[in-house]
This record gives C-alpha cells, sequence and structure tokens, in this order.
C-alpha cells in the first residue's frame, strides 16, 4: 500500500515487477527508510491541514497548526538524520531548526490562545464561521 | 523500463546497506508510533470533545517525539516532549475550561464546518495525500539513485565512528554526541536567531497578557486612582462588570 | 603629614555626609550630631596644623617655598578631566614679544626660570620636549624655539590635563588654618547656638559641606577646582542663608545672594576660560610660571593679562562683595548667626582675596586692574563703613562692618601688598568671627532681639560676651596692640606708600576716613548693646525682622508648623526646653503663636520668657568658651604679622622668621621688579646671599631665613638644570646668571628701601605714579622709620577719634544722635536707606529684566503664535480649496469609473467572499495542489497517457 508509486512510471512497471512487489513491499515494511518518515510527514500534515479546512472550533483548529508544525518538525529530524547518515557535517542544522520551529509555535500558541480569550470575551464564541467579519 | 526493473531488483538487494534504515525493534516501533501518530491525529481533528482532541494530540506529539528517537534525535525528542506536551498543550487545556465549549460537546453545535466546505476540503485533501506520496517516492527514488555509489564507504566510516564512542553504563548502547552538535551548532552558528527567539518570546508573553486582560484588569493596571474607578463605575457599570471567565 | 592634606577637606565631607544622610533617618541626637561635626572639623583642623608643621617647618628644603602638589609624588592624584591636546589661541603676541625682550635686554631671564619655584611643572607637562620648547617661557626656551623652528604664532598647543590634586603652599596653609581653625569655633558656638532646632541635623551637614567645598577652594591646585569651590560654597551659602526656609525674607536674601554671585561666577567663568586659551593650562604652578614671562601692561594698554584681571575681579567682586555687587551680603543676615560668622565673615567672602592672592602675578602684569581693585576696595570702604554708621539691626551693623574690611583687603591688594590684605583677612576672620558670634549670643540671651535700640546695660547680664566683645572691637577699631592694628596699619601704609598705581594718597584718604567710621560705628554697637540703660525693660520685645515675621504668619502665608520652629533668626525653642506635643498645644494657646508662648523651662525658669517681659541671660559654655578663644586670636593674632616700623623694639623689619606672615606668604607673590616670586626674601636676603650660599641649606642664622632661602633657590636651579635634559649645558650659565641677577637686584632693592634717594619710582616697573604720601612724609621727615611711625600715629589717632565720637554720641551726650540726625538729615537718611542701593538695582536692572520678559512673552504670543496660528489658518484655507476641488472633480471621476466597474463586476466577486476563514484557507490548500501538480505536471500527464493506454487495450 505504501509503496503503491514506489515505481515511479506507473501501472505498467508495477505489473511488470508483480513477482517481486511484494519482496519489496515487505522489505520496506521491515526496513523503513527516510521515505517512510516522510510519507508519516506527509499524513500529518494533510490531517492538520484537514483539521483546520473542516472544524470550526478555534481551539482545535489551533490543534491542527500545531500538527502541521509537527509535520515540519518530522521532516526536518528524519532529513537530518539522512544527511548525518552520508557524512554532511552541517546536518545537525535541522535538529537547530527544528528547534526554533518549536519556539515559534509556542510563541504562535501563545497569542493564539490569547486571541482566542479576546475572542471569545467579546464575541462570546470559538466558532469560526460565527466570526465573519472579513465580509463586512 | 530495463533499466527500471534493474533498479527494482537492485535497490532490493541493497536496501539493508542503505543510509537510515531502521530494522528489527527499530522497524517495529517505528510502525508502531507511526500509526499511533497518524491515527491520534486523524482523532484529534474529529473528536467531539475539545478535551479529548487536546489528549489526543498530546499523544500524536508523543508518538512523533518517539520518531524523533527512532531519527536519532533525542534532544529534539525532549524538548518535544517539555515544551509541545508540557507547556503548550497545558495552555490549550486551560484555554479549553476558559471559553465555553459545552455546546460543542453536548451536540448543540455542529462539529464540521458546512458541507460543501468539508467535501471541498476531503477532495482537496486526498489530492494533497496521493500527491506527495508521489512527490516523496520519485524525490527518494532520485535521492537514493544518487547516494548509492557511496553508501557502503560512508557507512563503514560511520559505523567505525559509532564504534568509538563511549558506551553506556549497561554497555547495550553507545552515547551518542548528537546533542552536543546540535548545542554547539545552535549557540554557534545559530546565535543571532536565537536571541531573536528570545526577543520573539517576549514579545508573545507581553503579547498575551494584553490580550488575555479584562477590561476591569486594564483600568486596574493602570493605575486609575480609585475614584476614577468609582465614576466609571457609576457612569458605566457595564465596563466593569464584564468579565471573561464568566 | 603634608602628604596627607587630601584628607583635610575629606573629613568635614564626612561629618556632613554621615549628618545629611544618616541623621534624620536614625534620629541622631544633638549630641551626635555636634560631636560629628565638631570632630570631624577639629580633626581636619590638627591635620592641618601638622600638614603646615611639616611643609614649613620640617626642615625639607624641597617644600616650604615651593608649593607641594599632591601630585608630584603620588600622595593623591585623580585624572579629573583628561582632556588632551589644546590649541593655545590667545597671547601669542604678547608672548613673542615678551620673549624678544628677555633675551634681547638680557635682564632677568634666568632669575626667572631660578626662583619660579614651579619648575617641575615642565618636566610633568608631558610631551617635555616638542611643547616644553614652545612653552618654556624664560629666554632659553624661546631662542630655541626660534632658531629650532619657525616662528609661530598659531597652532601651539598644549596638553590640558585637569587634576584633582591638592596644593600645600604658604597661601593655602594660612587659609586652611582660618578656616578649620575659626570653624571649628563656630561649630562648637553652633552646637550651642541651634540647640533646639528641629533642622539641626541639616544644619551641620551644610556647614560640613561648606566646609569641604572651602577647603576645595583654597586646596585645589588648579583654577577649575577652585571654580567646583567657588560654586560649591556659593551653593552652600544659597542652602544656609535660606536656612529657614520658611521666612519670606531668609528664601529672598538667599536667591538674592545666588543670583548676585552668579554676575561674578560668569566673569569668574570667562577668565578661567581666558586662562586656559592663554596658558593652555590650568594647573596655578604652570600659569603663574607662564603669567611672569608676559610683559607688564602699564595704565593705557589694555591686552590679555588685563581681560583675565578684569574677568577674575569681577568673580572676586560678586564673592567678597565689593562694589557693585555688594548688596546681597547684608540680606544675608537673615540666616542664622553661625552662618554669618563662618561664611559671610571669616571665610567665604574672602576667597575672592584668596582669588586675587592666588593670582597676583596676573593682576601685577595689569597696573589698570590694580588700580580699579584698589579705587573699588577702598570706596567700598568708605561707603559700607557710612551705612553701617546708622543701622539698628546688629547684624546688619556687623555685615556692612565686613564689606568694609573687605574693602580694605582690596585695597591693599589694590596697592599691591598682597600679603598684607591676606594678613588682614586672618586678623579678620578672628575678630569678625568673634563679633558676629558675640551678636549670636547677644541675640540669644535676647531672646532673638536683633534690635540695637532695644538693648543696653548688657554688660550686666553677659559678662563672657561682654568682655570677649571688647576684645573684637579694639581690634576692627584698630588699637594697638590688638590684631586689627598691626593689618589695617599697614595697609593704609601700603596704600600711602604704593608705587603700584598713581594716586596712592587718595586711597589712603579714603582708607583713613572709613577706618574712623569703623571705629565710630563700632564704638555705637557697643554703646548701644553693652552699655547705658536697659532699653529692654522697657519696649515690649520682637524686633523688626520678628514682627514682620510674625505679621506673615498671621496672614497664613507659612505652614502651621512654620510658626512652631523658627522666628527672629532662629528657632524660639530655648535650650533645655521640651520640644513635643505639649510645646504645640502650649503654643496654640498663646496669644500671638508665635512669640515667646508661656512654655515650660528647665534650666531657664528663672528668666520670664513672656512677651515684654524678658530678661537676657549669659549664653551656655559652648558658646562662650569659643567667643574666649576667638578672642584671644584677635588680641594676639596680629602679632605674626608685626611691621618693619617696630624694627626698633623687635630687631627686624618682619621678626619671627617663617612664623611671621609676611615672611611666610612671600613666595607665593611675584615681584614686579625682579620679575621672580618673593619680594621681601630679595631685599632682606641681601648681603647674606653669598653666606648663605655658603652654609647651602644650614643656614638657618637668625636673619638668615631669607639667604638661606635665596640659596636653597639656587641650589633648585642647578638641581633643575640637572635635571632637565635640555637645559644641561645652561646649567652653569642659569646658576651664574641669577647669581649675579641676585646681586643687581637686591642693590635695586637697597636702593628702593633705603630712603635716601626720593624717587624710587624710577626703579618700578610701573614707572613714575606721580605724588607719593609716604615718599613726602619720609622725605620731610628725613627717616623711612619715622614715616612709617607718623602713619601709625596717624592711623591711631583717627581710630581714637571714631572711638571718642562714638563714645559722645551714645555714651556721655545720648541725645546727640537725634540732634545731628535732623540737623543732617539728607545724609541721615541716605545712609539709613542704605543710599537706596537696592531701590536703584531693582528700578535698574529688577524691573528691567522683568519688564524684558514680558516683553519676551508678549512677543512670543504675538509674533510668534501668530505666525504659527497665521501659517495654521492659511494651510486650512488652502486644504478647504484643494478638499472641495478633490471631492468634485477627482471623486466625481472616480466614483464614475467605479461605480461603472462595481456594478458589473461585484455580484462575482461578493460571491467569492464568504468571510469564513476556513474558505480561504480552503483557496490556500488549493493553491498547494495546483503547485504540486504543476510541479509533477509531465509525471501526471504520462500516467495519464498510460492510464487511457490501459483503458484502451
Amino acid at each position: 500500500m505504501i509503496n503503491l508509486f514506489a515505481s515511479a512510471p506507473g501501472l505498467l512497471l508495477w505489473q511488470e515487477a508483480a513477482t517481486s512487489r511484494s519482496e519489496v513491499v515487505w522489505q520496506g515494511i521491515t526496513n523503513p527508510d527516510l521515505s517512510k518518515f516522510l510519507v508519516i510527514g506527509a499524513l500529518l500534515f494533510i490531517i492538520g491541514v484537514a483539521g483546520v479546512l473542516t472544524r470550526r472550533n478555534i481551539i482545535v483548529i489551533f490543534m491542527s497548526i500545531e500538527l502541521i508544525l509537527n509535520a515540519a518538525n518530522l521532516n526536518f529530524i528524519a532529513f537530518s538524520r539522512y544527511l548525518q547518515d552520508t557524512g554532511n557535517a552541517n546536518a545537525v542544522a535541522g535538529q537547530v531548526f527544528t528547534v526554533f520551529i518549536i519556539v515559534v509555535a509556542a510563541a504562535e500558541a501563545a497569542i493564539g490562545l490569547g486571541i482566542v480569550i479576546a475572542l471569545y470575551r467579546n464575541k462570546e464564541t470559538i466558532f469560526v464561521d460565527k466570526i465573519d467579519l472579513l465580509k463586512w | 523500463m530495463k533499466d527500471k526493473r534493474l533498479f527494482i531488483h537492485h535497490s532490493a538487494f541493497i536496501i539493508h546497506h542503505f543510509f537510515m534504515v531502521l530494522s528489527g525493534w527499530e522497524a517495529v516501533f517505528f510502525w508502531v508510533f507511526a500509526l499511533a501518530a497518524v491515527v491520534a491525529g486523524l482523532l484529534t481533528i474529529m473528536a467531539r470533545n475539545a478535551v479529548h482532541a487536546a489528549l489526543f494530540l498530546i499523544s500524536t506529539l508523543v508518538s512523533v517525539a518517539a520518531l524523533f528517537i527512532l531519527a536519532g534525535a533525542e534532544f529534539i525528542a525532549g524538548v518535544q516532549i517539555l515544551v509541545y506536551v508540557g507547556g503548550v498543550m497545558v495552555l490549550f487545556l486551560f484555554v479549553i475550561m476558559l471559553v465555553n465549549v459545552g455546546a460543542e460537546e453536548r451536540g448543540g453545535e455542529e462539529l464540521f464546518n458546512r458541507p460543501k466546505q468539508v467535501a471541498a476540503a476531503m477532495v482537496f485533501s486526498l489530492l494533497l495525500v496521493v500527491g506527495l506520496i508521489f512527490a516523496i517516492n520519485q524525490g527518494w527514488a532520485g535521492l537514493r539513485e544518487r547516494d548509492r555509489e557511496e553508501a557502503g564507504e560512508r557507512l563503514a566510516r560511520r559505523a567505525d565512528a559509532e564504534r568509538r564512542l563511549r558506551s553506556s553504563a549497561t554497555g547495550t548502547m553507545k552515547i551518542s554526541e548528537d546533542t552536543q552538535r546540535v548545542g554547539s551548532s545552535l549557540y554557534r552558528y545559530g546565535a543571532l536567531p536565537f536571541e531573536i527567539a528570545s526577543v520573539l518570546l517576549l514579545v508573545a508573553i507581553v503579547g498575551s497578557v494584553l490580550l488575555a486582560r479584562t477590561t476591569k484588569q486594564e483600568l486596574a493596571a493602570d493605575d486609575l486612582p480609585p475614584e476614577v474607578l468609582k465614576e466609571v463605575a457609576r457612569d458605566e457599570p457595564e465596563i466593569l462588570t464584564e468579565t471573561g471567565s464568566s | 603629614m603634608h602628604r596627607l592634606i587630601w584628607l583635610i577637606p575629606l573629613l568635614p565631607l564626612a561629618g556632613a555626609a554621615i549628618n545629611g544622610l544618616l541623621g534624620r533617618r536614625f534620629r541622631f541626637s544633638e549630641r551626635l550630631i555636634g560631636a560629628i561635626g565638631v570632630g570631624s572639623v577639629a580633626l581636619a583642623f590638627l591635620l592641618g596644623l601638622a600638614a603646615v608643621y611639616s611643609y614649613g617647618f620640617g626642615g625639607d628644603p624641597r617644600l616650604y617655598p615651593n608649593p607641594y602638589v599632591t601630585s608630584q609624588d603620588g600622595a593623591f592624584v585623580y585624572n579629573w578631566i583628561p582632556g588632551g591636546a589644546v590649541e593655545i589661541t590667545q597671547g601669542a603676541p604678547e608672548r613673542e614679544r615678551a620673549a624678544a625682550a628677555t633675551t634681547t635686554g638680557g635682564t632677568g631671564s634666568a632669575t626667572l626660570t631660578g626662583i619660579n619655584p614651579v619648575q617641575h611643572s615642565e618636566l610633568r607637562a608631558g610631551g617635555a620636549t616638542t611643547l616644553g620648547s614652545t612653552r618654556d617661557p624664560a629666554g632659553l626656551g624661546a631662542s630655541a624655539a626660534r632658531d629650532g623652528m619657525p616662528n609661530e604664532h598659531t597652532g601651539r598647543g598644549s596638553l590640558l590635563n585637569v587634576e584633582w590634586s591638592y596644593q600645600l603652599d604658604p597661601l593655602s596653609s594660612v587659609f586652611i588654618l582660618i578656616i578649620t581653625g575659626v570653624g571649628l569655633c563656630i561649630f562648637v558656638f553652633a552646637t550651642g547656638y541651634m540647640h533646639g532646632d528641629p533642622g539641626f541635623y541639616r544644619f551641620f551637614a551644610y556647614l560640613g559641606l561648606f566646609m569641604f567645598m572651602m577647603l576645595v577652594l583654597v586646596m585645589g591646585s588648579n583654577f577649575l577646582m577652585m571654580f567646583v569651590g567657588w560654586e560649591g560654597v556659593g551653593l552652600c551659602s544659597y542652602l544656609l542663608i535660606g536656612y529657614y526656609f520658611d521666612r519670606q525674607e531668609a528664601g529672598d536674601a538667599s536667591r538674592k545672594a545666588f543670583i548676585t554671585n552668579r554676575i561674578g561666577d560668569f566673569g569668574f567663568a570667562l577668565a578661567i576660560a581666558a586662562i586656559i586659551a592663554t596658558f593652555g593650562t590650568s594647573q596655578y604652578t604652570d600659569v603663574t610660571t607662564q603669567a611672569s614671562a608676559y610683559p607688564i601692561e602699564l595704565i593705557g594698554t589694555w591686552g590679555i593679562m588685563s581681560w583675565i584681571a578684569l574677568g577674575l575681579f569681577v568673580g572676586a567682586c560678586g564673592k567678597s562683595a565689593q562694589i557693585p555687587l555688594y548688596v546681597w551680603l547684608p540680606d544675608a543676615m537673615a540666616g542664622p548667626t553661625p552662618v554669618s560668622a563662618l561664611i559671610h565673615a571669616a571665610t567665604m567672602v574672602t576667597a575672592g582675596l584668596y582669588m586675587l592672592a592666588r593670582t597676583n602675578v596676573i593682576f601685577q602684569h595689569s597696573q589698570t586692574m590694580m588700580l580699579v581693585v584698589a579705587i573699588v576696595g577702598a570706596l567700598t570702604a568708605l561707603f559700607a563703613a557710612t551705612i553701617g554708621i546708622t543701622q539698628n539691626d546688629i547684624k546688619k551693623v556687623l555685615a556692612y562692618s565686613t564689606v568694609s574690611q573687605l574693602g580694605f583687603m582690596f585695597l591693599a591688594c589694590g596697592v599691591g601688598a598682597f600679603v598684607i590684605g591676606i594678613f588682614h583677612v586672618m586678623t579678620h576672620a578672628f575678630f569678625k568671627a568673634l563679633m558676629f558670634l558675640g551678636a549670636g549670643s547677644v541675640i540669644h540671651g535676647m531672646h532673638h532681639e536683633q534690635d540695637m535700640r532695644r538693648m543696653g546695660g548688657l554688660k550686666k547680664y553677659m559678662p563672657y560676651t561682654y568682655w570677649t566683645f571688647l576684645a573684637g572691637w579694639l581690634a576692627i577699631c584698630g588699637i594697638i596692640p590688638f590684631s586689627g592694628f598691626w593689618s589695617k596699619d599697614e595697609i593704609l601704609w601700603n596704600a600711602a606708600s604704593t608705587t603700584y598705581i598713581p594716586g596712592g594718597w587718595m586711597l589712603w584718604l579714603i582708607g583713613t576716613i572709613a577706618a574712623t567710621c569703623t571705629a565710630f560705628y563700632m564704638t555705637r554697637l557697643v554703646a548701644l548693646t553693652f552699655w547705658g540703660k536697659e532699653r529692654f525693660l522697657d519696649v515690649t520685645a520682637g524686633g523688626e525682622a520678628d514682627e514682620a515675621h510674625a505679621h506673615a504668619y498671621d496672614e497664613g502665608l507659612k505652614p502651621h508648623d512654620a510658626r512652631l520652629e523658627s522666628a527672629g533668626d532662629r528657632p524660639h525653642h530655648e535650650p533645655g526646653e521640651h520640644v513635643g506635643a505639649a510645646h504645640d498645644v502650649d503654643t496654640m494657646h498663646g496669644a500671638h503663636g508665635t512669640e515667646h508662648a508661656p512654655h515650660a523651662h528647665d534650666e531657664h525658669d528663672a528668666h520670664g520668657h513672656h512677651r515684654g517681659s524678658h530678661v537676657p541671660h549669659e549664653s551656655p559654655a559652648s558658646m562662650w568658651v569659643p567667643l574666649a578663644a576667638l578672642a584671644v586670636l584677635a588680641i594676639v593674632g596680629g602679632l605674626v604679622g608685626i611691621g618693619p616700623a617696630f624694627k626698633a623694639i623687635t630687631g627686624s623689619e618682619h621678626p619671627g622668621g617663617r612664623i611671621n606672615i609676611v615672611n611666610w606668604l612671600d613666595p607665593v607673590i611675584w615681584n614686579p621688579t625682579t620679575r621672580g616670586f618673593g619680594k621681601e626674601h630679595a631685599e632682606e636676603g641681601k648681603g647674606h646671599a653669598r653666606e648663605g650660599k655658603g652654609q647651602k641649606e644650614k643656614g638657618k642664622g637668625e636673619d638668615g631665613e631669607g639667604g638661606a632661602l635665596l640659596a636653597s633657590n639656587e641650589v633648585i636651579i642647578a638641581q633643575h638644570a640637572e635635571t632637565t635634559p635640555g637645559a644641561q649645558h645652561e646649567g652653569t650659565r642659569s646658576e651664574g646668571a641669577a647669581r649675579s641677577e641676585a646681586g643687581s637686584h637686591t642693590a635695586a632693592g637697597r636702593e628702593a628701601t633705603s630712603g635716601a634717594t626720593t624717587k624710587t619710582a624710577t626703579h618700578s616697573p610701573y614707572g613714575d605714579t606721580g605724588y607719593n604720601l609716604a615718599h613726602e612724609a619720609e622725605h620731610a621727615l628725613g627717616s623711612h622709620t619715622a614715616s612709617e611711625w607718623l602713619f601709625i600715629i596717624i592711623s591711631l589717632v583717627v581710630a581714637a577719634v571714631g572711638i571718642l565720637l562714638g563714645l559722645l554720641f551714645y555714651v556721655w551726650k545720648p541725645h546727640l544722635p537725634g540732634v545731628w540726625a535732623r540737623r543732617l538729615s539728607p545724609f541721615y537718611r541716605a545712609s539709613f536707606h542704605k543710599y537706596w542701593i537696592d531701590e536703584l538695582y531693582g528700578a535698574l536692572f529688577t524691573r528691567r529684566s522683568m519688564d524684558a520678559s514680558r516683553a519676551v512673552y508678549a512677543a512670543d504670543s504675538k509674533v510668534l503664535d501668530g505666525a504659527v496660528n497665521g501659517s495654521a489658518w492659511l494651510a486650512r484655507s488652502l486644504s478647504r480649496l484643494t478638499g472641495a476641488a478633490d471631492r468634485y472633480i477627482v471623486d466625481g471621476l472616480v466614483n464614475t469609473i467605479a461605480g461603472f466597474i462595481s456594478r458589473l463586476m461585484s455580484p462575482l466577486l461578493r460571491a467569492a467572499q464568504t468571510g469564513l476563514a476556513a474558505n480561504y484557507a480552503l483557496l490556500m490548500v488549493f493553491g498547494l495542489v495546483v503547485a504540486v501538480a504543476v510541479f509533477f505536471h509531465r509525471d501526471i500527464l504520462s500516467m495519464l497517457r498510460s492510464m487511457f493506454a490501459w483503458v484502451a487495450f
């Protein structure tokens, strides 16, 4: 399933390589590598996006944003590890970047939740579709 | 087409000898935590109760932290748990308690946006899933192609370097120097962003405090003399009675 | 001990800091505050004594005639203002002329460097070779500059580096001893006088701060430090005059003093700037050295030296209360009496004299300014004395007496007798402090009565005060052998015999009249206060000042507690009385509320303190003991300056060696004849020079002081020549020149003082100064000593005349004052109203400046504000115009087009705008999807193709 698109050019190749396909998939499962991390990161990211797009509760939307940021963190860490393995001297920069993302996320959460409180105090609601001041 | 077949065969052959490959229990844990993260993430955005959503998000974050550990970033994993789970999520829980989410819990309010919006979002999300996974596989193939040649040598050197690390007390693990490198890199090359981040945090603190104050608190904090407060209470009593926590 | 002089100012400062900062918070008792104040000053005094002894009598030949600066051996130095290189912009032509004169004339150039006591200054100047050659005032340096480099008038530089270091030299040591010694007496007195004052700690903090500032003023080693002290004492004076800040007149007086002093300080500041611009340094030692090289500016020429001297003199006028800036001093009597004694009689007001003596080189370079100083001094002496005759407030009389005596001092400086001026400063400090304190004791004993018309017969009630006051009276009148005689007689003699300025005889005449007046009004004061009828038994209590206060209090101008704290010139709490709530109640019950409300007494029960029935009492020991000490000084203090007229008795012109103040101060004073420092030594050392040189430093014979001094000077010349790298080859030559020069100018001195020649003025650098009274008398009598005795007898006679007149008017025939006041009504009224000077100043300056401020205000409000408002109106009308154009033309156009477009497009765009954040976010995601699609469009296309192919199969 994960390796659905493993052979890039498409379904033709997939059929041709049918004999070894299950092997390949099994190996991919037993030996997860960088691509698996990236896929997990992408899934988390899209879950976050979906949350932002679908939920009405502004607090949950914030949680989704945290999810998005965490997906980015996961990508950074995975690439950092990969580049470390390839011997890149600056590979640890990915981890440093992650630290800054966490800091920014914390600041964003603090401000955002402050806004939520102010908003709730003034509008008595935490539902984003009730707050449609953009269309006056 | 022939090279592609070769490629598959070859990749299947060398997959144990490539960079950043987990195996054994590591692979098992990877899948456990990856699934936990994804499932908890889904539950986060689907939970009716906001507190439950927060708890699911915590689960996701902890799972991601576990993935960090699997990727060899122990320090970041610690930071993730301390800052996110210990700080940010607690803040979320506080805010959930401050604002009124009862209607949603009781089912009186719709969880999601109007159906058209949700449908469009679903479509786009699926498209993104497909696109991103496709892109990842494309990129990963190219990357593997690029780094395949020197993999053996580099891996040998890295294994050598890891062998020279000090052992932990139990002797089963090596003590990683990863965190050291993060620290020195953070303060050597990232000193300026570090300072800027500190200023950002300060601004965030001040800003959130200002945002979260009630009118009454604002009046009091401005060192208004009691007489003025009395006047305000006489002329505009609603200013003082209005609070955010009721 | 001289290395420790930096402690001397620090001790009173420490005392002031402790009292001022901690006294209130920790509720120090009066005993503790007094002990801290008196103790710190006493320590400073002892330290000063020890330092002066080790400086002058310690036997170290490097010390006495030369100034000792604490930075020279590292005893105390602080780089106060590290300035750096400055360009010397002033005085170049004069300097070049002087250099030319000294090299071509060849007179006195070597002596100049030799006797100059500050030879180390060149070495300390840094950048010794380059700067030294341009700054060297000697012919040596000038010639080197001429040979070596082009003769530059501009671009001369100097390293201006102002250090905070203290200087001990004969002049400052005299002042240190006066300030700490007399100050000690006054501190002790104040502990008794200020007893019961709620601001006791504050008073002693101010006094201690004043001591510090005054000591910085006289001990600083440069002009900027003097300025710091100068302003500091001004501040303390302001604070202490306004000590009873709840009284209108005290506040007014303090402001008046402060502002008047600012006028003088402005001149002083300008002079300091000129000094730095001329000499490139502010260090006394360097300035005096360099100033010696300038040519003397006679009457008719006005150069840089005259400018500097003018500025300095304006400053001195302000601080020392000379015409026209004297007006603040009488008003300053609103402060507590110890303050009047310490600041406004003994020390601070003599700061101007100190400055004159310190810069005597500069003043002696300007004959015009010497004349101005002398004239102003003499006029002030006479003017203030005539006012003093008619005043009724005991402190006002003493204040005008102080102004008058300061005038005498200025007169002395103006006629070239700087030493005598400082001598008079010293004796005046003794007797005037004594009299002020005596007056304070009287006021204290009379329960804040200051009007002499309500005193009388106090001899019986206050014996200690009376007898000590008598000593001060005789001293100021100039009765031999009291201290005032020696200095005042010397001043008059020097005025008569001066060769510095023309018209000395007129100054002598004015001074003599002023001395008569002094004797008269002082006798009047003593007679009205201590002798005659006990008038206080007849009249009700409360002097003019007190009534004024009471009136002000009644009008409610003062806070309520102010009533309780002060009346007259001090709080009316009596010694030992209980100060507290009970007293407040009593006072509030008192009929008048301010004056002598009946209250409990511990030790003064015997005296009724009720209004109209007060009986004076003798002051406590803490007050009369300082009086006694000052009385002793007032009697014998003048003996350190016995003049040359008593040579037959004392065996020497200035007996006592260095103990004699004339000899002691001599190295400070520049001698225009020899262009070196120390006239008296040069003269007295004649004939002893060889001997002194033979004995080197051992020459300490009875009369060999001068000789030894000269010898030591020569030794220093030699040392200097040896130690100066660039001048080694000049060493022998300069020594020889110095020796021959010493011989030649001592010959001139002998000629000048022998009395054989009538016109010694021909040798004077100031040219012929015309008619000289002393020389005429000398000529007529045929003997120098006889002429001196003539003048002594004259001054004694005028003193006696003044005293006898006083006795006649106020003791023997008490009706005479009224008669003569009527007979000389215009004069009497003029004097009584102080010649209406205050009114004149008020009309001329105060009102005019207020008018000017009003005019400026009017101009500001009408013209400036009008312009601003007008331009604002213009801008408003213009904007209205453009607004109309905008509204009708531009907006019309825009609205037409916009209306057209909006009608067309708005339904479309409006539909897109839902206002929901999620919608907008959805669009973002849509964009993301599109981006991914665009990125992989090839793969998508190929995939689609293969799918279609598969479908086709």
